[in-house]
C-alpha cells in the first residue's frame, strides 16, 4: 500500500532554494486553477533569483477555516523556494470591503476591530507556514497619505464603465443589491499595493480574479511589468453540496478545530473531493498527479485516512500527531472500540430522558438540532452487543454503554 | 428663486442663518453668481431668522488637479473670486486650500463606503452619461473630495445650510445621508 501521507510530510521540512524551475512549477501547478500565465511565471523564476510575492488578506473574520488555507499553502512553496514573499494586511482594505464574491456589500471594519481579526488570523495561519518567513506590511502605510495629485493621477487611466460592468456588481445590481462607490475602486487599491511593492507574483482565490486584472492593468500604467497571477481553487465545503466551504454553509472545518475533529471532518468529505484536498493541503508534484489518481479511485478509504493525517501532521509539523489521530480514528470507528477518554461525561437523573439529558450538556446549537439526529437515527447506544438506535424518550436509567450522537461525539451517563 | 428644500424641523428658527455656498474656481467668477446673496435674504425670510451670512467656498484645489493648472495660474482665477464676491453680496469668502490642509486618500475614501454606485448613476448629469466611455473613476474622486470639502466647511464655518443650484440637485440629493447635518436650499439659476 502505498503512503502519500508519509511521502508529501517529508517535504514538508525540505529547502527548495536552488530548485530547478520546472520542477519548481511542476509543485506549484497542482495547487493552481488559474495562472496568468504559465510561460511568464517561468521566466520569472528563471530570471530572478528571487521573485517578491505577494499574498493579501483584508482581516474580516476573526476564525477562518481551511478554506483560507489554501492560497497560503502555495505561498508557502514560493517561502521553501527562498523567494521574499509580502504579506499584506489590508488594513486600509477592510475599510473599504472587499466586493469579491459578495451578493452584498462588506460590512467595513473600524480599526479595532481590525487589529484583533489580525491577531487571531496570523495565529491561526501560523500553524501552516512559519511567519518569520513574511515579510508584514499593513497597506494603511501607503494607501492613507496618498494624496489627492496621486490618486488622481491614477484614477485618470481607470475607465468608470469598465471599473463599474464588472460580473459581480452587474449581479448585484439586476438583484436590487447595493455596490458601494468605495468597492468599484477596490482593485484599483490593491494595485497600488502592487506597484508600491514592486510584486513580480501575486497569490489568491481564483474569485479574486477581477481584482487581480485590476492590478495589472495599474501596474501596466506604472510601466512595470505586470505581475504574474496564481489563483487557487476554492475549497468546496465537507457536506459534497458542490457549495464552497464557508461558515454560514456550515461545511467547513475551522483551523482552530481539535485534531480529533479536523480529523473526522475530513473523513466525512465525498470521495471525489480527496483529489482537490491533497492537491491544496500536499507538495504533491505534477507527475505524481496520476498515481495519486488512482490510488485515490482504488482506495478512497485509505487515501482519506492518509490525508486526513497528513492534515494534521502539516500543522502540527509532527507525522506522529497525523498517525496516533488514525489510530483514535480506527479504533473508535472501525473496531467501535470506545474508550472513556473519548466520551463526554453527563451526570443525569436516573429518569431522565435522553434528549433532556442531551440537551442540558450544551454540546447542541438547538433542539431541532438533536431533534433532527433522533429522526435521522443519529442516536445509538453502543456496546458489545452492537449498535441500538435511540428514541428521544427513553431515559437515561435504560441505556447501556455508550451513547453516540452523530458521527463522531459519544457520551457517557453517569447517573448521579 | 428658491424652488425648495431640504430641511430639519425646527421648531425655532436660528437667530442667525450661515448659509454656504460651494464654486469651482474653474473660470473666471461671473455675475450670475449674485443671485445667491439673494437668494440668502429669501431664504432668511422664509424662515424668519434675524441675520444672514453667506459664505462662499471657493474650490481652487480640484482645478488645480483636474486641469492640470500651476499655483500661480490658479491663485490669478482665486484672486478674481475674492475680489467680487463681496462685492456680489458675500458675506465671506473662503478658499478650500485654508481651509482643507488633509488632501489624503484616507480622510475622504470612506465616504465611498455610503454612496451606491445606483446613487452614484442618478447623480451623474446626462451630458457624462452620453460620453460614458471617457468617464474614468475621477468622477468618483472628485466627488468624494467635494463631500469633504463641505463636510469640513459646515464644521469650520458653522454652518447651518447650504445653497445649491437647481442642476446640482442630484448631487445634494446623494450626499444628503453624508451631510445630514445641515439644510439645503435649492435655488433657480436658469
Amino acid at each position: 500500500m502505498k503512503k502519500f501521507d508519509q511521502q508529501f510530510f517529508t517535504r514538508d521540512s525540505e529547502s527548495w532554494v536552488g530548485m530547478e524551475v520546472d520542477e519548481l512549477v511542476g509543485f506549484l501547478l497542482p495547487k493552481c486553477q488559474e495562472v496568468i500565465t504559465t510561460d511568464r511565471l517561468r521566466q520569472k523564476i528563471s530570471k530572478h533569483s528571487t521573485l517578491k510575492v505577494k499574498f493579501g488578506i483584508d482581516p474580516t473574520a476573526s476564525e477562518i477555516h481551511i478554506g483560507h488555507v489554501v492560497p497560503i499553502m502555495l505561498l508557502r512553496q514560493f517561502a521553501k523556494a527562498g523567494h521574499h514573499i509580502d504579506f499584506i494586511i489590508g488594513d486600509f482594505t477592510a475599510r473599504v470591503g472587499d466586493p469579491t464574491a459578495r451578493d452584498t456589500s462588506r460590512v467595513p471594519l473600524n480599526p479595532e476591530q481590525i487589529m484583533k481579526n489580525m491577531e487571531t488570523y496570523t495565529s491561526q495561519i501560523g500553524k501552516y507556514i512559519d511567519l518569520r518567513m513574511l515579510n508584514i506590511h499593513y497597506n494603511a502605510k501607503w494607501l492613507n497619505p496618498m494624496t489627492l495629485q496621486e490618486i488622481f493621477t491614477i484614477f485618470q487611466n481607470v475607465n468608470l464603465s469598465e471599473a463599474m460592468q464588472r460580473e459581480d456588481f452587474r449581479m448585484r445590481m439586476r438583484n436590487e443589491q447595493a455596490v458601494s462607490l468605495a468597492e468599484v475602486c477596490y482593485g484599483v487599491l490593491m494595485g497600488i499595493d502592487s506597484v508600491y511593492l514592486g510584486t513580480h507574483v501575486e497569490i489568491g482565490g481564483i474569485d479574486q480574479l477581477l481584482n487581480f486584472q485590476q492590478c495589472r492593468k495599474i501596474m501596466r500604467q506604472f510601466s512595470m511589468d505586470e505581475e504574474i497571477v496564481l489563483m487557487t481553487p476554492i475549497l468546496e465545503g465537507t457536506s459534497g453540496d458542490g457549495r464552497k466551504m464557508s461558515k454560514s454553509y456550515g461545511n467547513y472545518i475551522a483551523v482552530n478545530a481539535t485534531h480529533e475533529d479536523k480529523f473526522g471532518k475530513i473523513m466525512s468529505i465525498p470521495d471525489r473531493l480527496i483529489g482537490q484536498y491533497f492537491r491544496c493541503f500536499a507538495d504533491v508534484h505534477q507527475r505524481e498527479l496520476d498515481d495519486l489518481d488512482v490510488f485515490i479511485e482504488e482506495n478512497p478509504m485509505e487515501a482519506k485516512k492518509q490525508l486526513a493525517t497528513l492534515i494534521v501532521a502539516a500543522e502540527t509539523r509532527c507525522i506522529e500527531n497525523g498517525l496516533r489521530e488514525r489510530e483514535s480514528f480506527e479504533r473508535k470507528f472501525s473496531r467501535k472500540n470506545i474508550c472513556h477518554e473519548d466520551c463526554i461525561e453527563l451526570t443525569e437523573d436516573l429518569n431522565s430522558t435522553i434528549f433532556d439529558a442531551l440537551i442540558k450538556s450544551g454540546r447542541f446549537k438547538s433542539k431541532s438540532e438533536l431533534r433532527r439526529l433522533f429522526e435521522q437515527q443519529g442516536v445509538r447506544s453502543i456496546n458489545e452487543d452492537g449498535e441500538v438506535v435511540l428514541s428521544p424518550e427513553i431515559v437515561v436509567n435504560q441505556v447501556c454503554g455508550v451513547v453516540r450522537v452523530g458521527k463522531r461525539h459519544f457520551f457517557r451517563f453517569i447517573t448521579g | 428663486m428658491i424652488t425648495h428644500s431640504i430641511c430639519k424641523s425646527l421648531c425655532t428658527p436660528p437667530d442667525v442663518l450661515r448659509l454656504g455656498f460651494s464654486v469651482w474656481a474653474r473660470n473666471s467668477p461671473k455675475d450670475y453668481l449674485s443671485i445667491y446673496p439673494k437668494a440668502a435674504e429669501e431664504v432668511q425670510k422664509k424662515i424668519g431668522a434675524k441675520n444672514v451670512f453667506l459664505c462662499a467656498l471657493v474650490d481652487d484645489v480640484w482645478p488645480i488637479i483636474a486641469l492640470s493648472r500651476t499655483h500661480i495660474e490658479q491663485q490669478n482665477i482665486s484672486n478674481q473670486f475674492i475680489t467680487l464676491l463681496p462685492n456680489l453680496g458675500f458675506h465671506e469668502v473662503h478658499l478650500v486650500s485654508d481651509f482643507v490642509r488633509d488632501v489624503t486618500l484616507g480622510t475622504y475614501l470612506p465616504y465611498a463606503t455610503r454612496v451606491t454606485i445606483s446613487e452614484f448613476w442618478k447623480l451623474l448629469p446626462q451630458s457624462k452619461k452620453n460620453i460614458l466611455d471617457n468617464l474614468t473613476l475621477n468622477e468618483i474622486l472628485g466627488f468624494l473630495w467635494h463631500i469633504h470639502v463641505l463636510q469640513i466647511a459646515l464644521r469650520e464655518f458653522k454652518l447651518t445650510g447650504l445653497l445649491v443650484g437647481i442642476r446640482s440637485e442630484f448631487f445634494y440629493l446623494t450626499a444628503r445621508k453624508l451631510l445630514s447635518s445641515c439644510d439645503v436650499y435649492f435655488i433657480n439659476t436658469s
